[in-house]
């Protein structure tokens, strides 16, 4: 069995065997799955008025529900030479095959977009788990090493294109400056964040040779303890904004270390 | 003071710190995702590789070992090689020999006075021979005057090498002693209080040994009963004097005629008063190993 067929073998067993119930989206419409009351507004659905509440407030309160409508997931997959640091990749792979099957299983389209070479190329959304397929076979081809990448460039094409409302989920290490207001005031945005141990705590090693993953350069810098607790502080210094933005702008967000918790921490952030 | 090493040929291993830098097996290239994040490198040796290399440079100055002397100091310094050759036959048990102390014996006497003799002996290389029925050499010509007031204590008492006088064979093993010597003055200091009756080596033989050998011999005679005329004679054939000591403050006054007689230039003058540096850069080197050891466990 090779490499990719583990891969998506895993992705939709896991998904089978853990996944119940619907994903819950945040927009709010028309359904069966009750969100909150709210004051009648000018404007508001006289179907959605709740009689019994307004009866007991004595005030028009208007039941919102979650839409229930078909949900387009829209997977965005950041492939730059920093994936190819620790098993990134293999957790970027797993997770965009995860989110597949997700979308499979509940009947949702499901598409997406990669970049090779800094370019965006889209994967055309079906409800067929061919396009999975497709999808992760594509990444799969790609060898992430020397390739670099303009996050924001990225995020303002899919601004750009992305019309209708759509379930956004931008995979990558977020070790950039990276500003998704934009795109999550017009959908619905999760952030996954993958990233290895090792370049959280990068454990001192006295005789190496520091190579730049998205130009396959080497540089003269050298890692001593007291350069580790440098690029640490930084490290902590990008995160604590990186959670303030996403926290701020309504961004849902996890962090994955290895394909093994990939199940757990997307049930986590879909719940 | 100057400044010498024992071993300068160590050195030549200084160069191979070099080694460190330019020998080194190529580096493990690993791929390290923000290399922006890290600081800026003016060295392009991390701080490890510069603690090995100096562990590296102390060890190898530990190995020539530095050392400092004060060749003035010795030049001049005058000294002679000198063995006291002491009967420890059971008459030197005999009490009533310091006025003072009416009980302490001649022995206890003899050698309270002959540690007073040692501790003054600064320039002297000093031997000890203990003699009764036989003869050995108790400690052999050092300039480690501590380490032979000990030996005094440890390799002589009272009857211990019998309870007979062997004059002759104690100034054979004396000479023994003194074999090595190369100083101008070789002197070898008998004292006993007894004639001789033992050993298989008469006085006149080991006398003409020690003549040939240049070897002056002073005799102490301890107490009333000993063989003068033995003791005139080894003196006198040998070119040194003989002394009489009625009583310890007799005993005194002989230990500070001999202290006085002329000395002569030491042996090996350089080699004194050397103060060895090694210990300092090994200490320094075990320091910094410590910490790299620290460094790498925490």
């Amino acid at each position: 069995m090779n490499e990719l067929a583990h891969i998506l073998i895993r992705a939709k067993k896991d998904i089978y065997r853990y996944l119940s119930g619907s994903n819950l989206s945040r927009f709010l419409g028309h359904g069966y799955d009750f969100a909150e009351l709210v004051e009648y507004r000018i404007g508001d659905d006289i179907r959605d008025i709740s009689w019994i509440s307004s009866a007991k407030r004595g005030e028009i309160y208007v039941k919102k529900m979650h839409e229930e409508k078909d949900l387009s997931i829209v997977c965005v997959a950041m492939v730059e030479g920093r994936m190819a640091v620790g098993n990134k990749y293999e957790t970027l792979l797993q997770t965009v095959a995860s989110m597949g099957y997700i979308a499979h299983y509940q009947h949702n389209l499901f598409g997406g977009y990669y970049t090779i070479k800094g370019a965006l190329q889209r994967v055309e959304p079906s409800k067929s788990h061919q396009t999975v397929e497709y999808f992760v076979e594509q990444l799969y081809s790609q060898n992430p090493l020397g390739q670099s990448l303009e996050y924001q460039s990225v995020l303002e094409y899919l601004m750009e294109h992305l019309h209708s409302k759509a379930l956004v989920v931008v995979v990558g290490d977020f070790l950039d400056d990276v500003d998704l207001a934009r795109l999550a005031y017009k959908h619905e945005v999760i952030a996954i964040v993958v990233r290895s141990i090792d370049e959280e705590i990068p454990p001192y090693q006295s005789d190496v040779e520091l190579i730049d993953p998205t130009t396959n350069q080497a540089s003269s810098k050298i890692l001593t303890p007291n350069a580790i607790k440098y690029y640490q502080k930084k490290l902590q210094q990008h995160d604590a904004k990186l959670t303030q933005h996403f926290n701020g702008h309504g961004i849902r967000f996890i962090k994955i270390y290895h394909p093994d918790e990939i199940v757990e921490r997307l049930g986590k952030v879909l719940a | 003071m100057s400044f010498s090493l024992l071993y300068p040929l160590a050195l030549v291993l200084l160069p191979f710190v070099g080694c460190f830098v330019y020998c080194k097996s190529r580096p493990k290239p690993i791929y390290f995702s923000k290399l922006e994040w890290l600081p800026k490198s003016y060295l392009r040796l991390d701080s490890d590789r510069w603690i090995v290399m100096g562990v590296f440079g102390l060890l190898v100055v530990t190995l020539a070992t530095p050392y400092l002397y004060k060749p003035d100091a010795n030049y001049h310094k005058k000294g002679r090689d000198l063995v006291l050759a002491i009967d420890t036959s059971g008459s030197m048990a005999q009490s009533g020999f310091d006025s003072l102390e009416r009980f302490k014996s001649k022995y206890d006497s003899a050698i309270e006075l002959t540690h007073r003799f040692i501790q003054n002996r600064h320039d002297d290389n000093l031997g000890l021979v203990v003699f009764g029925s036989f003869a050995y050499i108790a400690s052999p010509l050092t300039y480690d005057l501590e380490g032979l007031s000990q030996m005094l204590h440890l390799m002589s008492d009272v009857g211990i090498a019998g309870d007979s006088t062997a004059i002759g064979e104690a100034i054979v093993q004396s000479i023994e002693a003194l074999k090595h010597s190369r100083t101008q003055n070789k002197v070898i200091v008998l004292l006993s209080d007894g004639v001789h009756n033992a050993g298989s080596i008469s006085p006149k033989d080991a006398v003409d040994r020690a003549k040939k050998s240049g070897i002056v011999i002073y005799t102490i005679g301890i107490g009333k009963e000993y063989d003068r005329e033995l003791m005139r004679l080894i003196a006198q054939k040998s070119g040194g004097k003989s002394f009489e000591a009625k009583s310890a403050k007799d005993l005194e006054v002989v230990f500070e005629k001999i202290e006085s007689l002329e000395p002569s230039p030491l042996r090996s003058s350089d080699t004194l008063n050397i103060q060895k540096l090694h210990l300092y850069p090994l200490f320094l080197a075990v320091v910094l190993m410590g910490f790299l050891v620290l460094r790498r466990v925490f």
